[in-house]
């Protein structure tokens, strides 16, 4: 071992090779908390240099390499694996070159999501993933995970908005994949590497497509007496032909969670489901959209609609929605956040069999999530040391998966599989289908150095996690 | 048998193995068709995935070279087949197999027209965000190619329609790729790599689209008889306007007769809803004197984006990037191009003629490599597309399509050569 760690060391210097059992300890596991696992180290990398030389290292002697950003996702992507080496992208943190004229911004993978928007505030610039997350999360985690935001209905997800890559290889090659011109029509790599986990290598720079600030926003606010109501108005808004640039949904227990937490916005503790409804573009068109929306919701039960009177005001509609996760550490001292997609059509009867499945197991079930894009997050409340409580939530979690997929569903929209829902892969396809990903996978890292236990089903099984104890319920909102 | 020999000009001989072979399969033999230069003599035309399968697992431990075939409409890039054995031509796998059109998703045929799916979109109040040129193109010849149209400006490229695949791979295995779903990271986006891998990884038999709603309102306006520069400027304002859908300009070295005089040709059009494409095209149409509203601006634009200048004809595209994009097209005009410009999408089409294509080629690698971009060349003379390569990846991602080749196809079964770097 201590070869390794030598040989690491002296690639990173000794400061940033952690190998001590008190320095392993915070990155025995991600968001995922349930099932740590110590890795034999932990390198914290300069620059794509450092992680080429740390990942020939690594596959010499034969250790899996666990790419690592901020550590805050939610499917134990970032989760060592025995016997591995974790690499944190963290110090490579340097946005590299802003082009306004290409709409273009380079970055290392460690740039926090946020801290790019707000760096290309000034040139009238955003960059439009906006996880919930964003304070903290990383833009090569953003990447691995081709996460999403609320905004993804207008915007797109992460793989929308990449243009081209590095990537480290196991033999510590650096590929180019893309330009920053635009990934080519044709044959184009960008788009697998994109939301594949860290199985394919270590993503070392990121261009990255920058979109201009929407001249005018409005932000409506409409309260219903109950959720099932609410997804009505999100089917009736889509089927009208406006495309929102969010459309999100958060039900009653949440309300009260954010209301009783450092978030709190003042929406109506006695509402059943609140939607927040945003509009983005020409100033002169807003109205009318926001008119058209509050129609969808009157007719689909809407009590009340509120539209943001300024910017304050709609800042806070979004810290409820933003700090929802963080708030729900309060109602219990661990949280399983499922994440699943269904047609949005179907999301009434879904949500409404979810609620049942949460009621059967006597779980405390809520939900807050991405309504236009038909994305769930049923998040159900627990305490993990009560064995007995952990079964029925793993239980309910599978049958809520199953309803989704039998919606017409998948089992994530934005989280990944990780090792959470590695199993759960044979809900959604066959073993055919799982082929050509693995063909995938050999093709780019043979020697199935990074990541090697993620995505692909095992018959291990592993889940949770405690926004407390990871600290997201103090994820700060700007 | 000895007949089968002497009409196999391209490919290998026919031994009597394949030969018997492939009339087990119901391919009897036909007056050759050429593809991009390959002959082949043989084709079939399966109604559904199963024949599809049925036909690449029993061609499974021979050599026989499959290319598939959508319309066959297009002369659009590609690397002639290195083997042409059968023709695998979709056009039975066609139709629209399921349509949600509260949720705006659709599944058809990878044999269907686009017409037909434009259609049944349109009757739903939805619209088919891809607009490639052509009239017969096939669902699955469009995603082959990630073929697209003027309108990827406001549609984005082809591969963001597609939310997931039916594909069967080359030993005859039927996969499925993402879902139904907007949304969805279950697993690897394969959709995206299948997407423009020109059918050398899998046959397409089928696809989930992600359709749009149908525009409240569109307008279009051209605008003529100013210099590139000037008209260049106004063509890439417009295309940054909110509601631009499409906006391109022609250089007059591509009109009929190819005059300076008459200046360049410029259409923009603009959809979205009523008060904001109003905003847009009032504000463009005042940019400039004499622009004129017109009917159509994408109709036009996808004809020019068709346009050869005929015998010797090289068209390349090349993707310099918004921000390049006056550099790149002053460059072309510099050395004797004519240009089609999407500025909004940073992409031209540089059109010449030329009896040795080494001069052009080589000003043109020499721009991508000074802009950072990509290129591809849509159109050359067969007798120069031995020596190069239609699409022009580099080093690191032919390495990565190779590796990728080899574990999809093995055997080297599809539309063998016709990949990025030969492959
Ligand atoms: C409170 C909270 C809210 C959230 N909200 C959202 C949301 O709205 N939308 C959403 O999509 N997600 C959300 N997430 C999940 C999570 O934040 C995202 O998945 C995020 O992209 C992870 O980024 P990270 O930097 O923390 O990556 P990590 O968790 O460290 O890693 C995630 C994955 O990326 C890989 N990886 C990291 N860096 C690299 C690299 N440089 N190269 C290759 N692979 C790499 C890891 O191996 C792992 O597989 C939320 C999480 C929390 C805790
Ligand atoms: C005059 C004209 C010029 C054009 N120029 C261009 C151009 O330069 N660039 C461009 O992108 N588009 C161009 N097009 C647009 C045209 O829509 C596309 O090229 C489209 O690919 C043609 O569809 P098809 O069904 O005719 O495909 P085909 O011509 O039959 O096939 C195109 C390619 O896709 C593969 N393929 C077809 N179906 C499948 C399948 N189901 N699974 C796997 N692989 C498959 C074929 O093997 C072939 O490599 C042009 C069209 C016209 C009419």
């Amino acid at each position: 071992m201590s070869v390794l760690i030598d040989r690491l060391s002296r690639i990173v210097g000794a400061r940033h090779c952690l190998a001590s059992a008190e320095e392993l300890f915070v990155y025995e596991c991600d968001g995922l908390t349930l099932d740590p696992v110590r890795p034999v180290a932990v390198v914290l990398p300069a620059d794509a240099a450092e992680v080429s030389g740390v990942v020939r290292v690594c596959s010499e002697l034969g250790h899996p390499v666990v790419p690592r950003g901020a550590g805050t996702g939610l499917s134990g992507g970032a989760q060592p694996i025995e016997g591995s080496v974790v690499v944190e992208c963290s110090r490579m943190d340097r946005i590299l070159e802003i082009r306004p004229e290409d709409r273009v911004a380079v970055v290392q993978p460690g740039v926090i999501n946020a801290e790019l928007s707000t760096a290309v505030a000034e040139l009238g610039l955003f960059y439009a993933p906006d996880p919930s997350s964003e304070q903290v999360c990383t833009i090569g985690g953003n990447v691995a995970e081709n996460s999403g935001g609320p905004h993804t209905l207008k915007y797109g997800t992460t793989t929308n908005h990449v243009l081209a890559l590095e990537l480290v290889q196991s033999d510590g090659e650096r590929l180019r994949l893309g330009s920053r011109a635009g990934r080519s029509r044709e044959f184009d790599l960008v788009g697998v590497v994109v939301g594949s986990e860290g199985t394919l290598g270590i993503v070392t720079e990121i261009s990255v497509r920058l979109s201009p600030i929407p001249e005018g926003v409005e932000t409506l606010l409409a309260i219903f007496d109950d959720t099932v109501s609410a997804c009505r108005a999100v089917g009736s808004i889509i089927r009208s032909g406006l495309i929102p640039a969010a459309l999100e949904i958060i039900d009653q227990r949440t309300i009260n969670a954010v209301e009783d937490s450092v978030y709190r916005a003042g929406l109506p503790r006695d509402a059943g489901a609140v939607l927040i409804a945003e509009v983005d573009g020409a100033p002169c068109s807003l109205p009318g959209e926001v008119e058209r929306i509050g129609e969808c919701a009157r007719e689909a039960g809407a009590r009340e609609c509120r539209v943001a009177r300024d910017e304050a005001e709609r800042a806070r509609f979004w810290r409820a929605r933003k700090g929802a996760f963080g708030a729900m550490g309060r109602l219990a001292p661990d949280l399983y956040v499922h994440d699943a997609v269904v047609p949005r059509a179907r999301l009434p009867e879904v949500l409404e069999k979810i609620c049942e499945i949460g009621d059967r197991y006597q779980l405390t079930l809520s939900n807050v999530f991405h309504a236009g894009d038909g994305n769930l997050h049923p998040n159900i409340s627990f305490d993990r040391r009560n064995a007995e409580e952990v079964e029925r939530v793993i239980a309910a979690g599978r049958e809520i998966l199953e309803t989704c997929v039998a919606a017409g569903g998948v089992i994530t929209g934005e989280h990944g599989i990780g090792v959470e829902k590695r199993d759960y892969m044979k809900l959604v396809f066959e073993d055919e289908d799982l082929l050509p990903m693995l063909y995938v996978r050999d093709a780019f890292d043979p020697e199935r150095v990074f990541n090697p236990t993620k995505i692909f089903p095992t018959t291990r099984f592993c889940f949770e996690s405690n926004p407390r104890a990871r600290g997201y319920d103090r994820v700060p909102f700007k | 048998m000895s007949d089968d020999r002497k009409t196999q000009p391209a490919g290998t001989p026919e031994r009597p193995d394949r030969a018997q072979l492939l009339r087990q399969l119901g391919a009897e033999e036909h007056a050759p068709v050429s593809i991009d230069g390959a002959l082949v003599h043989r084709s079939l035309r399966p109604g559904d995935a199963a024949a599809v399968a049925a036909i690449l697992s029993q061609l499974r431990g021979s050599d026989i070279a499959v290319v598939v075939r959508g319309a066959g409409s297009s002369p659009g890039p590609s690397n002639p087949p290195k083997r042409a054995d059968l023709l695998l031509e979709t056009t039975k796998l066609s139709g629209v197999d399921d349509f949600d059109p509260e949720e705006g998703v659709i599944h058809v045929g990878a044999g269907t027209r686009l017409s037909t799916i434009r259609e049944a979109a349109r009757a739903a109040g939805w619209e088919l965000p891809l607009d490639p040129p052509g009239t017969s193109a096939t669902l699955g010849g469009v995603l082959a190619r990630a073929a697209v149209g003027p309108r990827e400006l406001g549609f984005g490229p082809a591969r963001d329609c597609v939310l997931g695949l039916d594909v069967v791979l080359a030993d005859g295995t039927v996969t499925r790729c993402g879902g139904r779903v907007v949304k969805n990271v279950t697993g690897f986006d394969l959709a995206r790599l299948y997407t423009g891998s020109c059918g050398i990884l899998g046959v397409i038999v089928g696809a989930w689209l992600r359709l749009r709603p149908r525009p409240a309102a569109v307008k279009a306006l051209r605008a003529s008889g100013f210099d590139r520069p000037r008209l260049l400027a106004w063509t890439a304002e417009a295309a940054l306007r909110g509601t631009a859908r499409a906006a391109g300009l022609v250089t007059s070295g591509l009109l009929p007769g190819g005059s300076t005089e008459e200046g360049c040709l410029a259409w923009v059009e603009f959809a979205g809803e009523v008060l904001a494409v109003e905003e847009d095209a009032n504000a463009t149409f005042r940019a400039l004197p004499g622009v004129e509203e017109v009917e159509e601006a994408a109709g036009p634009l996808r004809e020019w984006q068709a346009a050869s200048l005929g015998d010797r004809a090289l068209r390349a595209r090349l993707h310099a990037g918004t921000g390049s994009i006056e550099t790149a097209s002053a460059a072309l005009e510099e050395a004797g191009f004519a240009q089609l410009v999407y500025p909004g999408t940073g992409t031209l089409y540089a059109h010449t003629r030329a009896s040795a294509l080494h001069g052009p080629i080589k000003i043109l690698r020499s721009l991508r490599e000074r802009l950072g971009g990509d290129l591809c060349f849509e159109e050359m003379p067969d007798d120069a597309k031995a020596d190069y390569d239609a699409f022009e990846v580099s080093p690191d991602e032919r390495q990565l399509w190779s590796a990728l080749k080899q574990r999809f196809d093995s055997e080297g079964r599809l539309n063998p050569g016709r990949g990025a770097g030969r492959l």
